[in-house]
């Protein structure tokens, strides 16, 4: 645990330097697209974990074990603090560029769509507590707002929008210092995100136990 | 298949001898589409834009009462136990109700309608049929989703209160894509025009149709 | 540009202090539940 927290805080820092001084000014959008790094970041990150939240909600519905219930709400938490950095680095990145905080085109309409219905599931899975029953409702929800996203995304395509294509210090391929960037700042952002989930379940397992304990003391 | 009749045609009576959720869903239905009608200053530029959406708000939120009436009557609980002991397949048992949702919102979507063409002064010309069409599919999406949901959402403390906040994120893309088929056949396009938004419509149907007839039984299950 | 370095730095922090939020809530708990595991000990014996 340790060695990963090490590690973790080396890759953070790494990237740190690594967007704001190793990597090159972007032709075009100039200093603002460095925080772009983190941004994508955590969108990966926020990918993984609600594809985490599908699979162990669907493993927990089928197995009605306890560990997949855990792993599901933990990799929520998780992932709605990841979206919610997402959507405010998407916006501190968008204002000078598009000269608006905030516009309905597909990607960000369906990365609002994706913050609302993660935050729901983590309201709904926290009104169920201890009841099983109810923590499988919760579980039943993520598995049908996983299924939506995709249908969101192209729905709102059919509406036209303003997605940006943005690699590259003069558009088409990415410049090797950038890419290098990118991949230091996805692992800073990974390892940040295993060493949170791990001690989300782990605190979730001790508070299990504790309820374990206190109700044979009684 | 027996069934799913026998679970229609139970609700159908319940909801006949008690008329008052059918009654409520229709003023609810009358009263938001006055309100939108008086408060919105409709010139004929933005009537068009605006109008589809308010249709398509209207059955949203009147529909949203309807589902929650499946399940929400005394006798209904004692029902759905009985339902339970018997060896049914619990997707019968969604399919039963999905069908009577999908009647109950059509029936009030119906007498919705040319109240609406009255009110927002569109001719009695326009593509009925289709438009007919795009709400069938629509409302179709409306009881899939809202089925599975309310049953979730009457088993937790905030009952009918919770139903709003699950179900309306989801339905986003049937609204979109609905709005939008509608909004160009009030403009006289033709359907075929819209043949992707129609193809995400009946895709959204599909996909969560078979979603809720595989989940049904975690929701309704006693733990 | 300065600005874009410490609104990211400070978003990092904050993401490790909520790691460490979590690290000392499981510690609290686990002291928790290592006293009780103690009373039930004594109380088995």
């Amino acid at each position: 645990m340790i060695i990963l927290l090490v590690l973790t805080v080396i890759s953070i820092i790494a990237s740190l330097y690594a967007s704001f001084i190793y990597a090159p000014t972007e032709l075009i959008m100039g200093d603002i697209q460095r925080i772009f790094y983190f941004h994508m970041g955590t969108v990966w990150v926020a990918t993984v974990a609600f594809t985490i939240v599908f699979i162990a909600s669907i493993m927990f519905l089928k197995s009605g074990k306890r560990k997949w219930d855990i792993l599901a709400l933990s990799s929520a938490e998780i992932g709605v603090l990841f979206i919610t950095l997402t959507i405010i680095t998407g916006s501190i990145w968008a204002k000078p560029i598009w000269g608006t905080w905030w516009t309905w085109d597909p990607q960000l309409t369906t990365t609002f769509i994706l913050w609302i219905l993660y935050i729901v599931y983590l309201i709904l899975r926290s009104v169920a507590g201890d009841n099983v029953k109810q923590a499988r409702f919760a579980a039943v929800f993520s598995i049908i707002a996983f299924i939506d996203l995709p249908l969101v995304y192209i729905s709102a395509r059919l509406k036209r929008g303003i997605s940006p294509v943005v690699f590259g210090p003069g558009g088409g391929g990415i410049e090797s210092k950038m890419l290098i960037t990118m991949l230091i700042t996805f692992l800073a952002c990974t390892l940040l995100f295993i060493i949170l989930l791990k001690q989300r379940i782990l605190y979730e397992k001790i508070k299990d136990n504790l309820r374990l304990l206190k109700s044979r003391t009684i | 298949m027996k069934t799913i009749i026998s679970i229609v045609r139970k609700d159908f009576i319940s909801e006949f001898r008690s008329r008052d959720m059918f009654i409520s869903m229709f003023t609810f239905s009358l009263i938001i589409i006055f309100v939108f009608n008086l408060v919105l200053d409709l010139t004929s530029n933005i009537k068009n834009i605006v109008s589809p959406a308010v249709l398509w708000i209207t059955f949203l939120f009147s529909g949203s009462i309807g589902l929650s009436r499946s399940y929400s009557l005394e006798k209904e609980s004692e029902a759905i136990k009985g339902l339970l002991l018997a060896p049914v397949d619990r997707s019968l048992i969604y399919m039963g109700k999905f069908f009577s949702n999908l009647i109950f919102l059509l029936i009030i979507e119906i007498i919705t309608i040319p109240i609406f063409i009255i009110l927002f002064n569109y001719d009695f010309s326009i593509k009925i049929i289709e438009i007919m069409l795009v709400i069938f599919l629509g409302t179709i999406g409306f009881s899939t989703v809202g089925t599975l949901f309310s049953a979730i959402s009457l088993n937790t403390r905030l009952r009918e209160v919770l139903l709003p906040i699950l179900y309306f994120p989801i339905i986003i893309p049937v609204l979109l894509n609905a709005v939008r088929i509608t909004t160009s056949l009030l403009s006289g396009e033709s359907l075929s025009s819209n043949s992707s938004s129609l193809q995400v419509l009946i895709a959204f149907d599909i996909i969560f149709f078979s979603a809720g007839l595989l989940l049904y039984e975690y929701v309704i299950e006693e733990s | 540009m300065d600005y874009l370095f410490w609104s990211q730095t400070i978003i990092w922090a904050f993401i490790l202090g909520y790691l460490i939020i979590l690290i000392k809530k499981s510690e609290k708990l686990e002291q928790e539940l290592d006293i009780l595991k103690k009373e039930l000990d004594k109380k088995d014996n």
